[in-house]
């Protein structure tokens, strides 16, 4: 027995060793970019960068270089460095808007086909250069990396940007009814902001949602537990009143009426339901918020003003022609297998006729009486 | 004192024969091979799993708890026999030893990609020389305490929850799948469900009332609902298209799985799964060790055992890299499941000849 | 040639020799015979009484100053034949009529009184020894402080104490063809499966050795699977324990000697089980049952995890850890296994050197230990300090197990677990952890599967393994004791 064990452990000993990956001895790629050359010689090449945090946690590495593949620029940032380039650690992937506009999937099959990479990477967009915003020192932030990580991240548990990891970016890239979103990021000045959510059609890069608008496409996406919106809501030509809820519970359902048969998108008619509770924490109207009429009279304001804020973005998505919001995953259930094939739901979806009906509840109106 | 395998202990066994790596891959191939929904296609074909379990449960009741050797012993010449459990015994190693080179191979995608597959394979072949050398009831024991230690994985699946659609499963059904649905890709599938009619060699082994039986169904019945439980929730969980575009898209959703103290589960949770695989190795390899026994009934100690995992190890050279493997799996699977069928009805032919024969000597007499 | 292979692989029949008959002869006791066994022995003394024309010999150490005064001085001193022959009529003056016993009697601290053709024993012997006191190795909070002692009568005493019952029954056994080490067996009729009993009195007879002085020498001697790393009897010092043992079904054993008892049949999860967790309210019972596997597992795997996971799987740390572990790793110049098995090593020196020390220098190797070691080898780039946590977590864990020789021998598990960790990653984890499930699996414990109530699966046994139900659930004796007596209560009402 013992003579066994030993004759398989001498056997062990002799191999296993060359794909250790000791921790120490290798150098993590937190974040990677992925940007177009401004040379017009490209030859299918790109500019690719990455950040790898130092073990001090003070300092980084920056790498950047010009290959036709993500692959080979790991095995040429390799070379440059004392330590072994893994991408098991990767948190963030970054692409230049217009890399995005050629499309990504490329660079996305390799991101997935790798198995160390994680299916929690953040795809992200760049205004302007991927590899300029990781190049960049932030003050208080030195690990670019985690800064852009912890970004996203917050923004995506506060509701006010879609999770776009490359799980959901490949889901949605697959499915037939539903489009890809990702966030943009700028870097200005000691700081780097969202300043936009960009649409996809497929893998490419279509249009943008501006930043106060985030909350209305959240609206449409989905279910969620947590947000918060300021409402500008016109009184009057002149006056505006500001609303602002909080803590926001949203539950969306979605009701697909079709005529027989459905040639295109004409014939399809979309309800969006949507049921908003929050807390109402700012208020500079006439109403009087302790009146319970007064409340039913704001909600419906704000009724309004949502329905035709959300409509407004459905309509720029229909001009695009991109479903960021996944109707065509009901329109499908509605459909038999042969209309659904048979419809070019890109196409049609420009055409399908989308109200949107949103119910806010008042939940409470904070701590003051008047 | 023996104790009597229970209806408990065989439930795990079969449940455990039947779940083997390619649960990993099972919602793929089903939405491959079947199309949208295919979950209710595992349910028909798990019917006939109980068919199959079935016809067992007949040889068993007709020939009281006569072993599959006995049986067929009772009726054909010795030199016919031998050659026969000669190449049922290696088909089962070969089965078992493919299995798990299979599972070496899938690892190696995760990792130790350029470690020499067969090292891995040889501490696979050690573990089932390990459990091979104990009784069955020893067996069972171990693989009692492998379904404990794999059966709370299950758990992690409500990570999942909170992106799980049930949208994305569609009203269709087996619609889109990647060729016309045809006779062959529902034997395709089936092979999910070959290793219950391992129950066979258990006869011995357990009480002759047949109550143990059972236990076959309520494993095979307990896989069913693991494997339509497993092909919902990443149904769910990924789109169609993208299920179809993954190899193994259980292992690409234990990648999404973050946990605070531990991030990437999927090659641990892999790992863990070795203990369902070896459990089908190692049945195989049992399968086909009393199948051996037949033949050299005073063998020495240990040493068929060692000459099976010995075989299963050299079996392990004829597939060395994925696409090897996946022809032979499915080729062995293929094979298996018409000896799943075949055999039943051949013991009861035999078993009727018998009963005939008896009667016409009792005639006689 | 292939003939021989073939011969030397098949099974060869095993002559079986019929057991030999051992007819002894009788001699009859004499003095002179004694005396004759017991030449060159300056510690036994030979008194005459020549008015009562009376022989005493015994052993002067063996036997208690009141005693001989009460049962040999008083009465036989100055008195005539006929008298004497009067008291020893008296039932504590036993006549023996084989010189073996009477050599046997004297060695087991009796008298022998030679009075004519006649031989009498009396027990004059005066138990030395510790009294009781608190066992050192298995302390409770709350519950008796009382253990056993290497005293065989105090703990049989003990036992009867707590279990006042007639059904209460004994069989006592010699061990040790030297050494005469008397075992005891003890057993609740109607309660106990009697074929463990038999089992265990064939087994005990069977030993043949020169000498047996402790109870876990013994169970080595009779457990079913000797090369295993694991213990399979379960040995306790605590009264408690045992008599809980006895009355659930269990047989327990003493050896003279020791102050540890056994009981069998044992299963692998009455390691984990200690006896205040009956004496705590169930909730804390079933959380301290549940801490304890946790640091099982913690011992089991969590260095190993360590190791496999910066040496592989660097992509498991979670990326907010990630920094902070290839900062504490970059100093070190060895590999994660090699640094791991060094602290290890470290970790058993230090606690095998506290073990081997009296408590009071044992105090000092801990702070040294601590300090130096802990300290000291981070700031050196000796090791990184998780893996001072990890190794310090799993020794911790280690001793939350309440076997001593449980906890040591997953201690050594450890090891190979975490070397296998090293070479093998993940995959090497669960290996290690397959081939000890393998293991056992196959163990048995007096023909009892040793991983009940697993395997076989008896779920209701659960609610007293893995948890401590309250008392009100637990009505049933646990099923590997085979009682026919199962209950146990009845619901209070």
């Amino acid at each position: 027995m013992i003579a066994r064990i030993a004759l398989v452990l001498v056997l062990l000993l002799l191999t296993g060793c060359g794909d250790q990956r000791i921790l120490e001895e290798l150098g993590f790629a937190r974040s990677v970019a992925y940007d177009t050359i401004p040379d017009q010689e490209s030859d299918g090449r790109i500019q690719i960068s990455a950040t790898i945090p130092k073990a001090n946690q003070q300092e980084k590495i920056f790498f950047t270089t010009i290959a036709r593949t993500s692959k080979e620029a790991r095995i040429k940032f390799s070379k440059e460095n004392n330590r072994r380039i893994v991408s098991g650690q990767m948190r963030s992937v970054l692409f230049g808007i217009d890399l995005a506009k050629k499309g990504l999937w490329d660079h996305i099959d390799t991101l997935i086909r790798d198995p160390q990479v994680s299916a929690n990477v953040h795809v992200i967009l760049v205004e302007g250069s991927g590899g300029d915003l990781l190049k960049k020192e932030y003050k208080p932030y030195p690990q670019v990396g985690e800064y852009i990580d912890e970004l996203i991240k917050t923004e995506a548990r506060a509701t006010a940007i879609p999770d776009s990891r490359l799980y959901d970016f490949s889901r949605d890239y697959y499915d037939d009814g539903a489009d890809p979103v990702a966030p943009i990021l700028k870097s200005t000045g000691a700081k780097i902001k969202v300043v936009g959510i960009g649409l996809f059609r497929d893998d490419r890069y279509v249009t943008r949602i501006p930043t106060d608008q985030f909350m209305f496409i959240a609206f449409l996406r989905g279910d969620f537990r947590s947000g918060d919106i300021t409402m500008r809501i016109p009184e009057t030509k002149q006056h505006h009143e500001n609303v602002m809820l909080s803590s926001m519970v949203n539950k969306r359902t979605i009701h697909v009426t079709r005529n027989h048969p459905v040639r295109d998108g004409h014939d399809i008619q979309v309800d969006i339901e949507m049921e908003i509770s929050g807390s109402l924490l700012e208020y500079t109207g006439q109403l009087k918020l302790q009146r319970s009429s007064d409340q039913i009279k704001l909600e419906t304001i704000m009724n309004k003003y949502i329905k035709q804020e959300t409509e407004r973005v459905l309509k720029s998505m229909q001009k695009h022609r991109v479903d960021s919001i996944g109707l065509g995953q009901y329109v499908r259930n509605k459909l038999s297998y042969e209309e659904w094939k048979n419809l070019d739901w890109n196409k049609a979806f420009a055409d399908v006729r989308i109200s949107v009906h949103p119910h806010i509840k008042i939940k409470d109106y904070g701590k003051l009486q008047e | 004192m023996r104790e009597k395998l229970n209806w408990f202990h065989v439930a795990i066994l079969t449940y455990m024969i039947q779940l083997d790596v390619t649960l990993f891959s099972l919602p793929r191939i089903i939405a491959e091979k079947l199309g949208t929904n295919g979950w209710i296609g595992v349910l028909l074909l798990s019917l006939v799993g109980i068919l199959n379990i079935f016809l067992y449960s007949l040889v068993h009741r007709m020939g009281k708890g006569a072993s599959f050797f006995d049986i067929v012993e009772a009726s054909l010449p010795k030199f016919m026999i031998y050659p026969l459990y000669l190449a049922l015994a290696l088909f089962y190693i070969y089965v078992g030893s493919i299995l798990g080179k299979s599972f070496i191979i899938i690892f190696q995608i995760m990792a130790f990609p350029t470690t020499n597959s067969m090292f891995l394979f040889l501490l696979y072949c050690y573990m089932m020389y390990c459990m091979l050398i104990k009784d069955i009831y020893s067996i069972s024991k171990a693989v009692t305490v492998f379904f404990f230690v794999t059966f709370w994985l299950g758990g992690l699946t409500f990570y999942y929850f909170s992106e799980w659609e049930i949208v994305r499963l569609t009203p269709f059904l087996f619609k889109g799948a990647t060729e016309e649905i045809s006779l062959n890709s529902w034997t395709d599938i089936y092979t999910i469900f070959v290793g219950c009619e391992l129950c066979l060699y258990l006869f011995p082994y357990a009480s002759r009332d047949g109550k143990w039986f059972k236990g076959v169904y309520i494993g095979h019945i307990f896989i069913t609902l693991v494997y339509v439980y497993v092909i919902i929730v990443s149904s769910g969980f990924f789109s169609f298209h993208q299920l179809k575009a993954m190899s193994y898209p259980i292992i690409d959703s234990l990648a999404f799985i973050e946990l605070p103290f531990i991030n990437r589960v999927e090659n641990l949770v892999f790992a863990f799964f070795m203990f369902s695989n070896v459990t089908s190795s190692v049945i195989y390899g049992f399968a086909s060790l009393s199948a051996m026994k037949r033949i050299f009934p005073r063998m020495r100690k240990n040493v068929l055992e060692f000459v099976i995992a010995g075989i299963t190890f050299g079996f392990g050279f004829t597939a060395q890299i994925l696409r090897e493997t996946d022809k032979h799996v499915s080729d062995a699977m293929f094979v298996e499941t018409i000896l799943a069928f075949s055999i039943p009805l051949l013991l009861i032919v035999l078993l009727l000849i018998q009963r005939l024969r008896l009667q016409k000597g009792s005639e006689r007499a | 040639m292939v003939k021989r292979i073939m011969q030397l692989l098949q099974e060869q029949p095993v002559a079986v020799a019929p057991p030999v008959e051992q007819t002894e002869e009788v001699i009859p006791p004499s003095l002179d015979h004694t005396l004759d066994q017991f030449t060159d022995c300056a510690d036994l003394v030979h008194r005459s009484f020549p008015k009562a024309n009376l022989d005493v010999v015994y052993f002067a150490f063996l036997v208690g100053n009141d005693e001989f005064l009460r049962d040999i001085a008083m009465p036989f001193s100055d008195v005539t034949e006929s008298e004497a022959a009067l008291r020893l009529t008296q039932s504590q003056y036993m006549p023996v009529n084989n010189s073996k016993d009477c050599i046997k009697g004297i060695l087991n601290g009796k008298a022998a009184i030679f009075f004519q053709d006649v031989a009498f024993l009396v027990d004059i012997s005066h138990p030395i020894g510790r009294s009781i006191a608190q066992s050192e190795t298995e302390t409770v909070i709350t519950g008796p402080h009382d253990g056993f002692v290497e005293n065989l009568v105090h703990n049989l005493s003990v036992v009867r104490r707590r279990i006042k019952s007639s059904h209460v029954k004994t069989v006592t056994l010699e061990v040790g063809e030297v050494s005469k080490t008397i075992v005891v067996l003890v057993y609740m009729e109607d309660i106990v499966d009697m074929s463990f009993v038999q089992m265990l009195r064939d087994r005990i007879q069977q030993i043949e050795v020169d000498s047996v002085f402790e109870t876990n020498q013994l169970v080595q001697l009779i457990d079913d699977n000797p090369n295993s790393l694991f213990p399979q009897f379960m040995t306790t010092e605590r009264p408690d324990a045992i008599c809980s043992k006895i009355v659930a079904g269990r047989v327990a054993c003493f050896v003279e000697g020791s102050p540890s008892a056994f009981s069998c049949p044992t299963s692998f999860f009455e390691f984990f089980s200690s006896p205040d967790d009956y004496y705590q309210r169930w909730q804390l019972g079933t959380a301290l049952r549940i801490l304890r596997i946790i640091g099982f597992l913690i011992t089991m795997i969590f260095t190993a995890l360590y190791v496999s996971v910066t040496t592989f799987h660097y992509e498991m740390i979670p990326h907010t850890m990630l920094l902070n572990l290839t900062e504490s790793r970059s100093k070190v110049p060895f590999p994660p296994l090699v640094e791991a098995i060094m602290m290890e090593t470290t970790i058993e020196l230090l606690r095998e050197a506290g073990a081997r020390l009296p408590s009071k220098i044992g105090q000092t190797i801990g702070i040294v230990g601590g300090i130096v070691i802990g300290q000291a080898a981070v700031q050196a780039g000796f090791t990184s300090n998780i893996l001072i946590i990890a190794v310090a977590l799993s020794a911790i864990a280690s001793f939350v197990i309440p076997s001593y020789l449980m906890s040591a021998s997953i201690r050594l598990i450890r090891f190979g677990i975490i070397f296998l960790a090293g070479i093998l990653g993940n995959f090497g984890i669960i290996v290690g952890v397959g081939l000890v499930v393998i293991h056992l699996s196959g163990i048995t414990n007096m023909g009892t599967s040793y991983l009940t109530p697993i395997a076989p699966i008896s779920t209701y046994d659960w609610l007293d393994t893995f948890a401590r139900g309250p008392f009100w659930s637990l009505r049933k004796r646990p099923s590997q004791a085979r009682t026919n007596n199962e209950v146990k209560s009845r619901p209070r009402k």
